[in-house]
């Protein structure tokens, strides 16, 4: 029984880890139909922010931890103002390409930094995200109880933009219809930086944390956890924000579960995760939460 | 016979008598950049086809070179090495009951191109009948990386991550600029044919293509064939160039060249591509300094921003989507003799 607990709490922490980061692909999709490659990238970035932050200029943990968030918002936004919106009218297919030479950059970036490098970094992490705490027989790490919380109030304050402000509306509109959006005077420009920026902000959210689970910090952490959590973005329905996080979840719970109980699958756990997107994208493509597409002719 | 021709002529046997002579005498290290260069261009030249001539944007091209490169190694590695390197799990039967001799590299170049080919019917016959443009582009990718977890488990076959040494180094200019010549000749025949003008016109208008009568699903599928052809050839050519094969070869960053090789020849230009594989090999090795004078990976760096700045400001590519042909090179030469006689006289 304290197994099967341990390993949900396991499986909730990383689900909304995943969730955190499904969400800047899924807003970014929904407003320019892109595929942002480089998504799992800004995420490790916020790692090694929190890190270049601690090491280099000793500040306090929960202060290098904003100025990342911080920093890896504006990163976002500056990709996109530099690499994305000149491409805005060109066919989607070079959006994609140049979406793939910023995240060939931002990896080579870390291996050429100097105080980064190709080697694995150690990850600064608090004291109270490593604190154990025993309830009864089932131990658990303070990793596990602080990273759900904070993911769910980052989850919420974002449920509230989308649905509740000015900008979250429009956000809204331009995903369903980007020109009429236009012509009913909102900034679309403005609007997309500001997709990029709480997107970007999530994924941040979502890398710091990822470092205080697993405290290793290396130039392609961020690639497969990108990879799941777009995968949990299309299970739940691309574009869907709610969906996102549902997705999020049961990828989380389910790739515990299966490292648990199926250790003999655990090598295939990468190309286990591909083979479920190939399917939802050929055989559900809408997700689970997603209303089915209408071609336009 | 038309003027055309006798150039194209004259131009492959100089090529043939280069070839011949380089794999005699050229430099070893220029000789291993041409070498690059050639199976990086046919690599290529099967990447534009379905990429830049379909316009059915795959990321997968990684995965069919793992292949090809897997089958001719296990086709042509000598049975003392076989012996050697499986050292934790036995080779499977049935490559550890023969290998091929040196007359047998052409059998082992086709059987990886053709198993490239079965594997891209696997993942074209679903993905190219219900998915497209980025969609198309994921699935592809997750096959290929698919591909790759399954290269870094099967030990009996691949020997793991550990890979495997010793392939005999059987690739030399004359294998690499055969199979370039003989698929980009194809390639070129396909372009060119109706069936090409049916590939250009699916890229164009999907819709509009279809109710002109093409069957869109089989165009695009035998187009993907082709390239998966294209690209098995060209990982069995560069595994018994390198000499060593492991799965972390051809990665992701392999798919990253060839399109860096394909945008910057243009999109959908096959003479594109392989002018594209030759400058993409000589850079490479010329910015070689910069990995080991500045910092290992600068170099990564370098190409990851050519790549940005050409999809920003040179989206058209050195060729766009034209071909090239010796009417240009005729007419070029012509304006040059004509300035230079103005100039003499």
């Amino acid at each position: 029984m304290a197994t099967y607990l341990q390993q949900l709490l396991n499986g909730v922490t990383l689900g909304s880890l995943y969730a955190l980061i499904a969400i800047g692909y899924t807003m970014v999709y929904g407003i320019l139909r892109l595929i942002n490659f480089a998504h799992g990238d800004v995420f490790m970035w916020a790692g090694y922010w929190v890190f270049f932050l601690v090491v280099l200029f000793h500040l306090p943990w929960w202060m290098a931890a904003l100025c990342a968030v911080a920093l890896t918002a504006l990163m976002g936004v500056a990709i996109e103002r530099v690499a994305y919106r000149p491409l805005r009218e060109a066919p989607r297919i070079s959006l994609l390409i140049t979406a793939i030479g910023v995240s060939f950059l931002l990896e080579n970036l870390i291996i050429v930094l100097p105080w980064a490098g190709g080697r694995q970094k150690p990850y600064p992490t608090p004291a109270f995200m490593t604190q154990i705490y025993q309830a009864g027989n089932v131990r658990i790490q303070g990793v596990t109880i602080w990273v759900p919380l904070i993911a769910a109030a980052c989850l919420l304050g974002l449920i509230f933009l989308v649905y509740r402000t000015k900008v979250g509306r429009a956000m809204r509109a331009i995903a369903t219809d980007t020109e009429t959006t236009a012509l009913m005077g909102a900034d679309i420009n403005r609007v997309i930086s500001y997709t990029f920026l709480v997107g970007s902000a999530l994924a941040a959210v979502g890398g710091i944390l990822w470092g205080c689970r697993y405290p290793r910090l290396q130039w392609d952490l961020g690639i497969m956890p990108g990879w799941r959590a777009f995968t949990a973005a299309v299970i739940g329905g691309i574009g869907n924000i709610v969906g996102a996080m549902l997705g999020g979840f049961l990828l989380g719970l389910a790739e515990i579960l299966i490292v648990a109980f199926l250790p003999g699958l655990s090598g295939f756990r990468d190309a286990l995760i591909f083979a479920i997107l190939i399917f939802f994208l050929l055989f559900r493509p809408t997700g689970l939460l997603g209303k089915p597409l209408k071609e336009k002719v | 016979m038309r003027p055309n021709r006798v150039l194209t002529g004259l131009f492959l046997l100089g090529l043939a008598l280069f070839v011949w002579w380089g794999d005699a005498h050229l430099d070893r290290f220029v000789w291993r950049i041409l070498n690059f260069g050639a199976i990086y261009a046919l690599a290529a030249v099967g990447y534009t086809v379905i990429n830049g001539v379909t316009g059915q944007f795959s990321l997968g091209p990684h995965g069919f070179m793992l292949l090809g490169g897997y089958l001719t190694t296990l086709f042509m590695l000598p049975m003392h090495q076989k012996r050697v390197v499986w050292l934790f799990t036995p080779l499977s039967w049935p490559f550890n009951q023969f290998t091929l001799p040196y007359s047998g590299f052409i059998l082992a170049l086709i059987a990886g191109g053709i198993l490239a080919v079965l594997a891209s019917l696997v993942v074209g016959i679903p993905a190219l009948r219900a998915l497209r443009g980025d969609y198309l582009a994921i699935a592809t990718f997750g096959f290929g990386e698919i591909l790759y977890v399954l290269a870094c488990n099967f030990m009996g076959l691949t020997n793991g991550p550990m890979g495997i040494k010793g392939i005999p180094p059987y690739t030399n200019l004359a294998w690499s600029f055969g199979a370039l010549v003989v698929l980009t000749y194809a390639a070129v025949r396909l372009k060119n044919s109706s069936f090409g003008r049916a590939l250009r016109a699916i890229r164009e208008d999907e819709l509009a293509a279809e109710s002109m009568g093409i069957n869109v699903f089989r165009h695009k599928l035998l187009a993907f064939m082709f390239s998966a052809f294209c690209a098995g050839v060209a990982g069995g050519l560069m595994a018994t160039l390198i000499g060593t094969i492991t799965p972390d070869l051809f990665r992701f960053f392999m798919t990253f060249y060839l399109l860096m090789i394909i945008v910057f020849g243009g999109l959908g230009s096959i003479s594109g591509a392989v002018v594209g594989g030759f400058i993409f090999a000589a850079i490479f090795e010329a910015l070689r300094f910069v990995d080991t004078a500045v910092v290992p990976g600068m170099r990564m760096v370098v190409f990851a921003i050519l790549l940005i700045l050409t999809m920003l400001f040179f989206r058209r590519g050195l060729f766009g989507r034209e071909e090239f042909t010796w009417d240009w090179v005729l007419r070029g030469a012509q304006r040059a003799w004509r300035w230079a006689w103005a100039k003499m006289s």
